[in-house]
């Protein structure tokens, strides 16, 4: 198999746009099944994961990446992502797909250093251009990231998809993993939820342009300034939202650190459209995965209004962080988080209690 | 409940794609009165799933049955406690809904949405005699009924909740309200408060959240 060596093209990509369309290249309307939650868990679980005394983050807390020790000072993060468009640009593709797969760095508390590409393309299929353009994206996020691009690899494919592996450090004593919650710790949420309602919204025409490209704007906005601002404050256990939703990552926390989890509907950002998308049915399928998977894991109330719950369960896209934050601290870490004009949206959405019956508790 | 062997409205979802058999159930389910009963028609196995998980969290007893390759499902349209369900009138027209929109009938109901919410805050209306004004707010609300320009929402709090109890005079109007497809509102708050949640005759429930959120986007509050 050839390696394509895809670090030289960021110096002479076109600067126009190809007018490629993307999202023409997926599978149009949702019924599709895919790998389920449940199913992955249920596949994982038959096989064996190695331990390792300086391997500090495995798979067995749920963790989206691994982390190493390499000595007192030093832990590398290795972790990776990648999708196929979510959006019709495909610079912002780009964009998006690697703030996504840096995402798992900055939610750990590190830093990113060195990154390859993971593409998929066919040119029998699509213009080149389209190939440059998801790299130029790719690249200037990864350099927004602090990040260096060392290569990648290629592989012929339609549709295109495109992430990135990465590797990142962190201090061995200061990872933030996500099973370090404490009882008393408040839930910051530093993304809008919605995302999934959006992307479906736009493609069944239902969103506004605006709407749409806020929600696009938040994907590709990179949770480093939130994750700095985090770990000013000693924060020990947070987490990105990503495919599972709030509920899905939530109670991987809940269960990393033996606690229960409360979240305060009320007071969840939502994008703009999105609650109104989901009352008017417009609720794509993974969001019913999540809630299935979900399952007797969370103690919904009652009167709960419905579409809040399902929002809960929204797949995002390169979502926020969801931040366990010292009481003493949390109110401080929100006014940074909202002055730093990266997350105007940032909302404490709930807290940490002791282990109760059930994981979650949405209120 | 209503005969449940014929359904009272059909929605034939097949060929449509997710989400559209939820986005066309939820629109049909906006148009229908409690206890009315419908049929959905589905020919796609995550389509019937997530439609049945909706349905199932609505408490629309929904029965699931094979028609060959299709899935029939037959609900009723419960009162629920899904606050969302009753935004009907609240919310203007989805922009381009004719792309999903006019399967049959009973979806064509899209109609310029008021823009206003009606606020009552104690069981009278206005000051100077108090039986006075107790016949007032009943004739007012009577005439609610017979307005074109019907609001989007009545919320009733404090004393108002009164107004929606069983024989209190205006409660025949208020459920003829909601059943035009206007929002009526009691404060949960309020009920528990007087203790009159057995002789609600009309609205549904909802707590301060959702009663400060309608205000809040009301194109106007109206406090006769």
């Amino acid at each position: 198999m050839s390696t394509t060596d895809t670090n030289t093209t960021d110096t002479n990509t076109t600067e126009t746009s190809s007018g490629i369309d993307l999202l023409k290249t997926v599978e149009y309307g949702g019924c599709s099944a895919k790998l389920s939650p449940t199913e992955l868990a249920g596949i994982l679980s038959q096989l064996n994961f190695p331990s390792h005394p300086d391997l500090l983050v495995d798979i067995s807390t749920h963790d989206d990446a691994g982390v190493y020790k390499i000595n007192d000072e030093t832990a590398l993060i290795f972790t990776t992502d990648f999708f196929p468009p979510v959006c019709s640009d495909p610079e912002e593709f780009g964009e998006i797909a690697a703030s996504n797969a840096l995402s798992d760095v900055f939610a750990m508390g590190g830093k990113a250093l060195m990154c390859l590409n993971l593409m998929m393309y066919s040119t029998k299929d699509l213009p080149v251009q389209g190939f440059a353009e998801i790299l130029k994206g790719g690249h200037a996020k990864v350099s927004e990231a602090g990040a260096l691009v060392v290569g990648g690899h290629t592989i012929e494919d339609h549709p295109p998809k495109f992430g990135l592996a990465v590797i990142g450090t962190v201090h061995p004593d200061k990872i933030v993993s996500n099973s370090g919650a404490r009882p008393g710790d408040k839930l910051i949420l530093t993304k809008p939820l919605g995302i999934g309602a959006l992307i479906s919204g736009h493609r069944e025409q239902l969103a506004s342009d605006e709407a749409y490209r806020n929600a696009v704007e938040q994907m590709k906005l990179l949770n480093r300034t939130g994750a700095e601002i985090m770990c000013q404050y000693d924060t020990c256990c947070a987490t990105d939202i990503t495919g599972f939703g709030l509920l899905g990552h939530a109670r991987e926390i809940a269960n990393g650190s033996k606690t229960t989890l409360r979240i305060n509907t009320e007071t969840l950002p939502l994008l703009d459209e999105a609650y109104d998308l989901f009352d008017d049915g417009c609720i794509p399928g993974a969001a019913f995965r999540n809630l299935q998977y979900i399952g007797d894991d969370a103690i919904f109330r009652d009167s709960l209004d419905y579409n809040l719950k399902m929002l809960t369960c929204d797949a995002q896209t390169s979502g926020g962080l969801l931040i366990c934050a010292p009481a003493e601290s949390a109110n401080d870490m929100l006014a940074e988080l909202v002055a730093s004009g990266k997350h105007p949206q940032a909302s404490i959405i709930g807290e940490v209690l002791p282990r109760g019956e059930t994981a979650l508790v949405i209120d | 409940m209503q005969d449940t062997q014929k359904p009272g409205h059909l929605l034939d979802a097949r060929g449509c794609l997710c989400p559209q058999p939820l986005i066309k159930t939820r629109r049909l389910w906006k148009t229908l009165n409690t206890g009315e009963t419908f049929r959905v028609l589905l020919d796609n196995e995550i389509a019937h799933a997530n439609l049945l998980s909706f349905l199932n969290d609505q408490n629309a007893q929904p029965q699931t049955s094979r028609d060959d390759d299709d899935w029939v499902i037959d609900a009723v349209r419960s009162k629920g406690a899904d606050n969302a369900s009753k935004k009907e009138a609240e919310k203007s027209p989805a922009p381009q809904t004719a792309q999903v929109a006019a399967l049959t009938p009973t979806e064509s109901f899209q109609k310029a949405a008021p823009d206003y919410v009606v606020a009552l805050k104690s069981d009278r209306m206005g000051q100077g005699d108090d039986d006075l004004g107790q016949i007032l707010v009943k004739g007012y609300i009577n005439t609610l009924l017979e307005l074109d320009n019907k609001p989007k929402t009545i919320v009733l709090y404090n004393g108002g909740v009164k107004l929606a109890t069983e024989s209190s005079g205006a409660d025949v109007s208020l459920k003829a309200l909601e059943n035009s497809g206007v929002d009526v509102i009691v404060c949960g708050a309020c009920v528990d408060f007087f203790e009159i949640k057995d002789q609600l005759a009309a609205g549904r429930i909802s707590n301060m959240y959702d009663i400060a959120e309608k205000l809040a986007a009301a194109g106007h509050v109206v406090y006769p």
